[in-house]
């Protein structure tokens, strides 16, 4: 098993709200292998970003995280501030949803990336300046000695989103977690950073999670994809089986809301009701009180993840039930 | 960045003017004509007044007066004082070092100390060192600097005996044994109000996005502190820094006069209890230069340790 | 003046307000107010002794029970001179800040609605105001006219008047851009029935909140002057000339007067300043 590079086990993390400890993230479990991308799909409160912040342990204090996170075989978690230090420096990195507010306004880009360089690799100036040209062609930018010595204000937003991928690669990561790295960018140029995130994935075979609301954006980057509600797991499965099969209603309502720019719809499908607050998840299946599937069972029990056939898991009591009423719900690809 | 010094410099030269303007103009709204003014409101015969009005070109027009006097004053001609056979100049000149000596020590106290109080206060929020500094910041901020400077004579000098009373001493250590008092006493509102800055800004800094991606990369806790969070949050604290030099010269006249200190503040003082009209008009008009000039240089460095600045007015 | 500095809707200068929130706030603070004005009016009542009566054989006198704030240099007692002092630390500030108001807010309101020359005009006369510290402008007018309390009090005044004028006018230049305002226009109504029956009363809130805040700093300048011998004059009884003539008694050992008369200031400052931010709080909290 430690072919994969990275294994979450039943993480569940707790955060600290106005004197309460809320939990967030409430039981996930994933795995990423080297070369892979996973994306982890959610709507905003399903715990996707805390699940990639927890893995990453940029928590803020008093927050309580309890399961494995095993990251090359060695469990994240349990590792002191310094171990943790080169873990972070050595192994994994992370780009953020809003470039501008992630990097630092008063360093031009070149001297963020050459800090990684001359801090964790120990480079000297001139290689940690070559090297830096170097990583900002290897994120596409084509006047890598303009933006070596810009500061973030005379960049655009995509430009500044390459950089700190260029700044993540100088770290060297097995493993890169994009969370919402393309939200807050023009479809274009999501569609380059995409193409980049692609390119590192094949010649680095770096393990990318890749974290979106947007299936789409997931299905044309990610081999498998996690949904996730409400702190949970909801189903996984590799890309075009999840597409073509859902498993789980959430899921599936999910696909069908998606505007089509073939068809002429009515009326936008959208899912009736509002993902749960973070204080008032419901007891038993947390999706219950908007599933078209439910019944008495999904209120009082919580579904575990059962396998599906030939890959993937989903939670959802129904899930293996052929009867027509669930055929139409999990219709899947139009 | 030379274009926008020079900008910056250009900006400011109306402002001298305009302070120079008040200052030259206030003789003339003085009840009373400015040449019996200028006689020390002495009574003097017609003959020697109308002396004093061609000496003092008080028979030309206003503005022609105006150009005449700030062609004086750039020469280094800032007249005679009435009081003593003497230029202003003359009188100026040896108190300059004791006030400036006074407000650097006190610019020394305000930085370090409330800088340090601001920092410790906002790294250590939650425990009971911060809590104590903060409480120490607030306590020390309503106080002004004759205030101050009273309580810190009655306690540290007069009870405790700690410190000296009165006066400037000698040079050296004792000159500096002397000023710490005055120093602390002018320094203590400043210093507040930068501690307070300090630790609201590190506070709100410590909590942006690239502070916590400088984490992701791995680095210390101190790098990330030291390099990313505290450059970013020493920004508004220079901007404060210039903003209360009015505070320090105006404090500097009441400390000088609480603890008997031989600089500008207390000529300035002498001179408005003599009448001492040229003398009033040349300390004042120099502690203005001095503020507008000091406010640019804070402007200035605050555009080199910021490019957003820079950058951004330029855009405009 | 520096443009990396941010422009605040209400200008809180160094020293602390205290952040008493909500009603709570400006209830405490109010009564403090009120419990000082009661002082400033009773004094003749309150007051043990005549704040003026010199009694030479009992200079510098400690506690004791006809004076428990023991004497001055002059052998008057301090109790006395510390409450009938309130009235000037209380009437000079008055002056300033009711004297401020009437020329800055008018003045700013026309100008910052109309823009055009007038603005331009106060804004750089406001400016080279600015470009001086503003105790010194006030110690220049007073050189110029001479000490006591009147000359001190007006030129505080003066001195504060591009503060509020700075204040008002940023506010107006806020609301003129608002929708209920070109609807008056369309209406037809006049220029001084919009700016002073319409903007003023939504601009009141700050200006209001700046004007009381600036009691309490305008004191503080006000006992500074007097403490340097320009503002209220020997024999009357003021905070200020307690703490400069508290300091002979120093050299003494007694610390009555300086002490009582520096506490009596900052409780002042603080309780002023207190209101003032309360009421900061509620003009912003309406919006």
């Amino acid at each position: 098993m430690s072919e994969l590079l990275l294994e979450v086990r039943d993480l569940r993390t707790d955060l600290p709200v106005e004197g309460r400890m809320l939990p967030v993230v409430r039981g996930v479990t994933l795995t990423v292998a080297r070369g892979e991308v996973l994306g982890v799909v959610g709507e905003s409160g399903s715990g996707k970003s805390v699940t990639a912040r927890s893995i990453m342990r940029l928590l803020p204090s008093g927050t309580r995280v309890q399961g494995e996170v095993l990251l090359g075989g060695v469990d994240v978690l349990t590792l002191d501030a310094a171990a943790l230090r080169r873990v972070r420096a050595r192994e994994m990195a992370m780009i953020f949803q809003d470039p501008r507010a992630s990097i630092n306004p008063v360093k031009t880009c070149g001297a963020q990336i050459m800090e990684v360089l001359r801090v964790d690799r120990g480079l000297d100036r001139d290689a940690a300046r070559a090297r830096a040209l170097e990583l900002l062609e290897q994120v596409s930018i084509s006047d890598p000695a303009r933006v070596m010595d810009a500061y973030p204000t005379e960049l655009s937003g995509g430009m500044l989103q390459r950089v700190l991928i260029a700044i993540a690669l100088a770290v060297e990561p097995a493993l890169m977690i994009a969370d919402e790295a393309t939200t807050s960018l023009d479809v274009t140029v999501q569609a380059d950073i995409l193409a980049i995130l692609e390119r590192l994935r094949s010649e680095e075979q770096i393990g990318l999670v890749f974290i979106t609301h947007d299936l789409e954006l997931a299905a044309a980057l990610c081999d498998r994809i996690v949904v996730m509600y409400a702190g949970r797991v909801v189903e996984e499965q590799p890309t075009a089986a999840l597409f073509a099969a859902p498993r789980h209603p959430y899921t599936a309502r999910l696909l069908a809301a998606r505007p089509d720019i073939r068809a002429r719809q009515e009326r936008l499908q959208a899912i009736p009701g509002r993902p749960p607050a973070l204080g008032e998840i419901p007891a038993g299946c947390p999706f219950h009180p908007r599933c078209p599937l439910a019944i008495e069972t999904c209120v009082t029990e919580q579904p575990a993840a059962r396998p599906i056939d030939p890959e993937g898991h989903a939670a959802c009591h129904r899930m293996d039930e052929t009867t027509a009423e669930v055929r139409a719900v999990l219709g899947g690809e139009r | 960045m030379i274009r926008f010094i020079l900008r910056r410099l250009l900006a400011a030269i109306p402002l001298l003017l305009g302070v120079s303007f008040l200052v030259f103009a206030l003789i003339h709204i003085a009840p009373g004509s400015p040449e019996k003014l200028l006689a020390g409101g002495r009574a003097l015969d017609p003959q020697t007044l109308a002396n004093v009005r061609h000496e003092f070109h008080l028979d030309q027009p206003f503005l022609v007066q105006y150009w005449l006097w700030v062609s004086h004053v750039v020469r280094g001609d800032l007249g005679q004082t009435i009081v003593f056979h003497d230029t202003v100049v003359n009188l100026i000149a040896p108190r300059i070092l004791p006030t400036v000596e006074l407000a650097t020590l006190a610019l020394v106290f305000i930085l370090t100390v409330g800088a340090g109080l601001g920092i410790v206060a906002a790294l250590r929020r939650r425990s009971w060192t911060g809590r104590l500094t903060s409480g120490a910041m607030l306590a020390t901020s309503a106080i002004s600097s004759y205030v101050s400077g009273i309580l810190l004579i009655t306690v540290f000098a007069v009870a405790l005996g700690w410190f000296p009373i009165y006066g400037l001493g000698g040079s050296g250590v004792d000159r500096l044994y002397h000023l710490t008092l005055p120093a602390v006493a002018l320094g203590m509102g400043v210093m507040s109000l930068i501690g307070r800055t300090c630790q609201a800004s590190l506070s709100q800094v410590l909590e942006e996005a690239y502070v916590e991606a400088a984490r992701s990369r791995g680095f210390s806790e101190r790098r990330v502190v030291v390099r990313h969070a505290l450059r970013n949050a020493l920004l508004p604290v220079i901007t404060i820094t210039g903003v209360s030099f009015g505070y320090l010269i105006v404090g500097a006249v009441l400390v000088e006069y609480t603890f008997g200190l031989n600089g500008l503040g207390a000529l300035l003082v002498q001179a408005v209890q003599d009448k001492d009209f040229p003398t009033v008009q040349g300390v004042t008009l120099l502690f203005a230069v001095a503020f507008v000039v000091i406010n640019l240089c804070v402007d200035l460095l605050y555009a080199v340790v910021d490019p957003r600045v820079r950058l951004t007015t330029h855009a405009q | 003046m520096s443009a990396a500095a941010p422009a605040t809707s209400v200008a809180v200068r160094r020293a602390w307000v205290p952040r008493l929130r909500g009603a709570g706030g400006l209830a405490f603070s109010g009564a403090v107010i009120v419990l000082l004005l009661a002082m400033a009016a009773g004094a003749s009542l309150l007051a043990p002794h005549d704040p003026n009566a010199i009694d030479l054989t009992n200079t510098v006198a400690g506690s004791s029970a006809a004076h428990p704030l023991g004497t001055d240099q002059l052998g008057r007692d301090v109790l006395s001179r510390l409450i009938y002092g309130s009235r000037t630390a209380l009437l000079g500030p008055l002056v300033v800040v009711v004297g401020s108001t009437l020329i800055a807010v008018p003045l700013s309101l026309v100008a910052g609605y109309r823009r055009g020359w007038m603005d331009s005009l106060l804004s750089r006369l406001w400016d080279a105001m600015f470009g001086f510290p503003t105790l010194l402008l006030a110690i220049a007018i007073v050189a110029t006219f001479g000490p006591g309390f009147w000359t001190a009090t007006l030129s505080v005044t003066a001195i504060y008047v591009p503060l509020l004028a700075r204040v008002t006018r940023g506010a107006v230049l806020l609301e003129r851009e608002k929708p209920y305002v070109e609807a008056c226009r369309l209406q037809g109504y006049s220029q001084s029935r919009i700016v002073f029956a319409h903007v003023f009363p939504n601009v009141s809130g700050v200006v209001g909140a700046q004007a009381v805040l600036n009691f309490g700093y305008s004191l503080l300048d006000l006992a500074g002057l007097t403490f340097l011998g320009f503002g209220v004059q020997a024999p009357t009884a003021d905070w200020g000339q307690m703490l400069t003539d508290g300091r002979t008694s120093l050299v003494q050992h007694s610390y009555f007067e300086v002490v009582s008369a520096s506490i009596a200031i900052v409780v002042t400052v603080l309780a002023f300043n207190a209101f003032g931010y309360a009421l900061a709080e509620r003009a912003g909290s309406r919006r």
